[in-house]
């Protein structure tokens, strides 16, 4: 695990539209390793990787934009008042963030104390709109750095917690992560398909990114790294997976059957443990991607995921290792039967 | 000028109510140089005596050393954590925190369910702490065992740091501020016995201070907290407690304690005449040790004051080092007035 590069990719903070600052982190990471590496006027970063005879494109996709909150408003006492759709209200109370106004700043969101709660008040859930943060500044000082409209990120809290690792935004920088280790472990291989890895913009506002990229960069065919949803209390195995059981490959009618068997069987070949989630859309940039321009068969590989949308996302280091693994496996063995296969299909 | 180094330490230290050993011998360390005798009684309160032999009245300065927290009581097949609280916690403030739980001092997340999964009515309904659990990680019951056993205690996750212009922001503000100001006063010199007590479980019904005077016992208590203020945003203006920036708060009466009605009076003039700001606490809430120190044998005059300090008992609370540094200077104004 490069542990250090994954703290980085995720402790930087990248709302919907403010991807720009994760660019130079995967640019540096992927020098070396691509042909060409370009910042797009979406917000995405595309690096592009030829093969030979490269007649085809394979585009790998992770979304780097995160979940975030937005400033509504300032008190007469310099609190801040803010909004989020992405984000459950519940977690807020009580969690350090920070405020991107004209420099970063530090803020809490405290609620009254428990000493001052009645038994029925605490039963009820803080509506988002009666929270806020407190930045230790008076009006006139928070008005000099802060705006309506600012983003609000999640401090950042990397950890390794047991077999696990732990931060917010890993929904997506962890499929980010998994493709740069990917393309990094295929240095010295000659794959039979150009590798376009597609570092989205605006996943979380309905796959702004991959929706236009996909436009620009003309994919034959793509494979959406994301994460799912994992077991814990309250998550039972019918909605969730299982950490430590490897990637989650995705069936249904809105993915490509050719491309997902040929997943499924890199992983049986090569050992890789896997779970299939089956269902009709996954939820991913795969939703936008298949119905650019005349069509693009899609796949999906998720990353199980605890407490997804929270300061505290957490995935098992195993199934993180062997999605890399399988998405470098599955490039390694793309051959002219299955490129037959696939386009037989269709 | 604060001490904060020993502020970051007291509060980065792990202390909840019935496990205060770390913060006892931080504490034991701070203040050795400077009194004649420190002893820990059978409960775990720590005594510091200074100047014993000078005549003149009894003082007795004393902040309870426990943090609210949790404790771990079962642990699940797949090794997730259930826990109880320890002292007054609103359910509220646990949902997707970090923690570190038992001896070993393990990393560990209170788990939230992601917004995807909830339904609508789950999304306005707090989460009972009784459905919530902490994830440490581990793959089994046994892996979770070897490193947090049942009865482990686990505190917030938090780190002391200057937020903004004299704004620190951290956990456990109550009470290791007042154990900050007490210890920092011993390192002065005053013309009376000073008594020096920090008790044990104050957080789970003043049970150290029930029986911390009784070995050495004062002719006057002043407790010193970090008391809460709720000058904050939907609260009002007569419920805010008290208010930062407006300098130490003193108690006239809480839940538990009515406080000495002549001390109280000297003290305001002590403040009034050294031009030290000050705030009465407003509202009639929480409890002190000193409604316990009062009664002990034939009872002590007793005075509570305090840093006001917002969001107290959760994960992150906020104080402003000027009230802090006008309550240790009341405080010691005080003393030297008597």
């Amino acid at each position: 695990m490069e542990e250090n590069l994954l703290k980085e990719l995720t402790d930087k903070f990248s709302p919907s539209g403010g991807e720009l600052s994760v660019h130079a982190t995967i640019k540096r990471e992927l020098t070396g390793f691509a042909d060409r590496i370009d910042s797009l006027k979406n917000g995405s970063l595309v690096a592009i990787k030829k093969g030979f005879p490269g007649k085809c494109s394979l585009m790998l996709d992770a979304h780097i934009d995160e979940v975030f909150a937005i400033i509504t408003g300032i008190t007469e006492e310099g609190f801040l008042r803010f909004f989020s759709e992405s984000i459950d209200q519940k977690i807020f109370p009580g969690i350090i963030v920070i405020v991107h106004g004209r420099k970063p700043i530090k803020g809490i969101i405290g609620i009254k104390p428990a000493h001052l709660v009645t038994e029925e008040e605490t039963k009820k859930a803080i509506e988002i709109n009666e929270l806020f943060i407190d930045c230790g500044l008076d009006k006139k000082d928070i008005e000099e750095i802060v705006t309506v409209g600012d983003f609000v990120s999640f401090n950042s809290s990397f950890s390794k917690i047991g077999n696990c690792y732990s931060n917010k935004s890993f929904d997506d920088k962890l499929g980010a992560y998994v493709i740069i280790e990917a393309l990094k472990k295929l240095k010295r291989t000659s794959p039979l398909v150009n590798i376009i890895s597609h570092f989205s913009s605006q996943e979380e506002e309905n796959f702004y990114g991959a929706i236009t990229s996909t436009y620009a960069l003309k994919p034959d065919f793509a494979i959406a790294i994301d994460v799912t949803h994992a077991v814990s209390p309250g998550v039972s195995a019918d909605e969730a997976f299982e950490i430590g059981n490897g990637p989650v490959i995705f069936v249904g009618p809105s993915v490509d059957r050719v491309i997902v068997n040929k997943l499924i069987k890199t992983a049986e070949n090569f050992n890789i443990p896997f779970s299939k989630e089956v269902d009709i859309f996954s939820g991913t940039d795969a939703i936008g991607i298949q119905t650019v321009q005349e069509g693009v068969p899609v796949a999906v590989v998720s990353i199980p995921l605890r407490y997804m949308h929270t300061p505290v996302e957490t995935a098992d280091q195993s199934d993180i290792e062997n999605t890399v693994n399988l998405l470098t496996q599955f490039i390694g063995s793309i051959d002219d039967s299955f490129m037959e296969e696939l386009y037989g299909e269709h | 000028m604060a001490n904060i180094e020993l502020i970051e330490k007291l509060s980065n230290a792990f202390g909840v109510s019935g496990d205060e050993r770390e913060v006892r011998n931080l504490i034991r360390e701070t203040i050795k140089g400077y009194v004649e005798g420190i002893f820990v009684d059978k409960i775990g309160n720590l005594v510091a005596l200074k100047g014993m032999e000078k005549p003149g009245p009894k003082i007795m300065l004393n902040a309870h050393m426990d943090e609210v927290g949790l404790i771990v009581t079962k642990i699940d097949e797949k090794g997730f954590l259930f826990f109880k609280k320890i002292g007054g916690l609103d359910d509220r403030v646990l949902l997707g925190k970090r923690v570190i739980v038992g001896e070993k001092r393990v990393k560990g997340i209170i788990g939230a369910k992601a917004i995807h999964l909830q339904q609508k009515d789950e999304r306005n309904k707090t989460i009972e702490y009784k459905n919530l659990f902490i994830d440490i990680g581990a793959k089994s019951k046994d892996e979770s065992e070897k490193l947090c056993p049942s009865g482990s205690y686990v505190v917030f996750d938090t780190q002391f740091e200057e937020l903004s212009m004299g704004k620190y922001i951290g956990k456990s503000f109550d009470n290791r501020l007042g154990c900050a100001i007490v210890s920092e006063l011993l390192t002065e010199e005053f013309n009376f016995p000073v008594i020096a007590l920090y008790t044990v479980q104050e957080e789970i019904g003043l049970r150290g201070a029930s029986v911390g005077a009784y070995n050495y016992t004062p002719d006057i208590s002043v407790t010193l907290e970090g008391t809460i203020s709720a000058d904050m945003p939907e609260i009002k203006d007569h419920l805010k407690v008290s208010r930062l920036g407006a300098g130490p708060v003193i108690t006239i009466k809480d839940r538990s304690v009515i406080t000495d009605h002549q001390l109280r009076e000297k003290m305001t003039s002590v403040a009034r005449k050294q031009n030290i700001p000050f705030q009465f606490k407003q509202v009639v809430a929480g409890g002190t040790d000193s409604s316990k120190i009062q009664l002990t044998k034939s009872g002590v005059k007793v005075l509570v004051v305090a840093v006001p300090a917002r969001y107290i008992h959760s994960p992150v609370s906020l104080f402003y080092m000027e009230d802090y540094e006008n309550t240790k200077k009341l405080v010691r104004e005080f003393i030297k007035s008597m």
